[in-house]
This record gives C-alpha cells, sequence and structure tokens, in this order.
C-alpha cells in the first residue's frame, strides 16, 4: 500500500490535482504516472509486524493446554 | 430519454481525465458477416455473426504539458503497454444505465500527432482492445 498525491491537473483515477489517496498500484502503472507527473509518491508502507507487538503461542498466557 | 448535446463527455486513458484536451470520439463495434448461405427457395442469403472487431477512436488536441495529451499517449505506445480506457456520456454523472461507460484494456498501437502551420493541432488515437473481453459498455 503506498500514498500518493495528485500533481498533475488532469487527475489521476477519479482523484483530482491536490488530493492524496491510498492504493496498490501495479509497479508499470506506477512508473508510468509518476514519469508523466500525475502523481507523486510520498509513503511507501511495507505491511511488517512491529516488535513487541505480537507474542508467539509459547509465549501467550494459557498457551498450555 | 432525452436527445442529448456533447458537451460533458468522459474521456480517461490509464487514470488520466484527457476530457478537456478531446473534442470527439467514436467506438464502433462490428461482427464478421459470414455467409452461410445454401441452396434455397427464394435465393435470399443468410448470414451468421462472426468475429467481433472493436476499437475506440477519439481525437486529441496536441498537448505536451504534465500529465497532458503527449506525456500519456506516447509512453503508452511506445512501450506497447496495456492500459485501461472509460468513455462516458457524462463525466459529471456517476456511470449508470442512463450513463454507461465504455471500458476496457486497450493498446495504442498507432501514435501520430501532426500539425499545420496556424491550425489548431488535433489528431486521432484508435485503442485496440488488448484482451478477450474488449471494450463492453456497464452501468454500475
Amino acid at each position: 500500500m503506498s500514498l500518493y498525491l495528485v500533481t498533475s491537473g488532469t487527475g489521476f483515477d477519479g482523484y483530482s490535482q491536490g488530493d492524496t489517496f491510498e492504493t496498490v498500484l501495479e509497479p508499470e502503472r506506477e512508473a508510468r504516472a509518476l514519469r508523466r507527473g500525475s502523481v507523486q509518491l510520498l509513503e511507501r508502507s511495507t505491511p511488517a509486524l512491529q516488535p513487541g507487538s505480537y507474542r508467539l503461542p509459547s509465549q501467550h498466557e494459557g498457551g498450555k493446554k | 430519454m432525452s436527445k442529448r448535446i456533447a458537451l460533458k463527455d468522459l474521456i480517461m486513458v490509464d487514470g488520466v481525465d484527457l476530457s478537456t484536451f478531446a473534442r470527439s470520439w467514436s467506438a464502433p463495434s462490428e461482427h464478421a458477416r459470414e455467409d452461410v448461405s445454401g441452396f434455397n427457395s427464394t435465393g435470399a442469403d443468410e448470414f451468421l455473426a462472426g468475429r467481433t472487431t472493436q476499437d475506440a477512436t477519439v481525437e486529441f488536441y496536441g498537448s505536451y504539458g504534465s500529465g497532458e495529451v503527449h506525456q500519456t499517449l506516447y509512453p503508452i505506445h511506445r512501450d506497447k503497454d496495456v492500459v485501461w480506457l472509460q468513455i462516458r456520456p457524462d463525466q459529471t454523472a456517476e456511470v449508470s444505465a442512463s450513463n454507461p461507460e465504455l471500458r476496457g484494456n486497450v493498446q495504442l498501437l498507432t501514435y501520430g500527432p501532426g500539425a499545420n502551420r496556424g491550425d489548431v493541432e488535433a489528431f486521432s488515437a484508435t485503442f485496440t482492445p488488448a484482451d478477450a473481453a474488449g471494450l463492453s459498455y456497464v452501468i454500475v
């Protein structure tokens, strides 16, 4: 999932210039949009588990039965 | 259903709204006429519908700004990319039965801008279906 800013007056995917939107674009489509100046990539988020945000079964209270 | 004057049409190529840079469009769909005539008492010919040929032709104004006609169409043609084409009668209204949208994955096999001194630069671009789904009108 990535966050984009629409930078072109011709918009992108129904969004107007100045809008931001979050989506997954196919790599080729994203490359075209970036090259022609339709959008600017603001943030690329890679799904990941943050340290401490999870526990493995053996660590889980009541995990043993 | 009322008649309409074409003024608010939507032309979107690869997600880019090129409506303001387009002044006409047409999207013919034709089934080949296959002659399956046999001898008969009336002498009338008999035909069946064969292969379907479709395309969508848009007349664009030449424009070279960021995200405009050239920057949108030329890379698609150069790289033989398959992109999404959307055309509908009214860009200010949602897609519906009374505002059907022609959609499909297309390629731009020919790209040929040109200009005459003193004239508005305009040229036609013909989009050809790139998959078996072809171009079809959707209402939702």
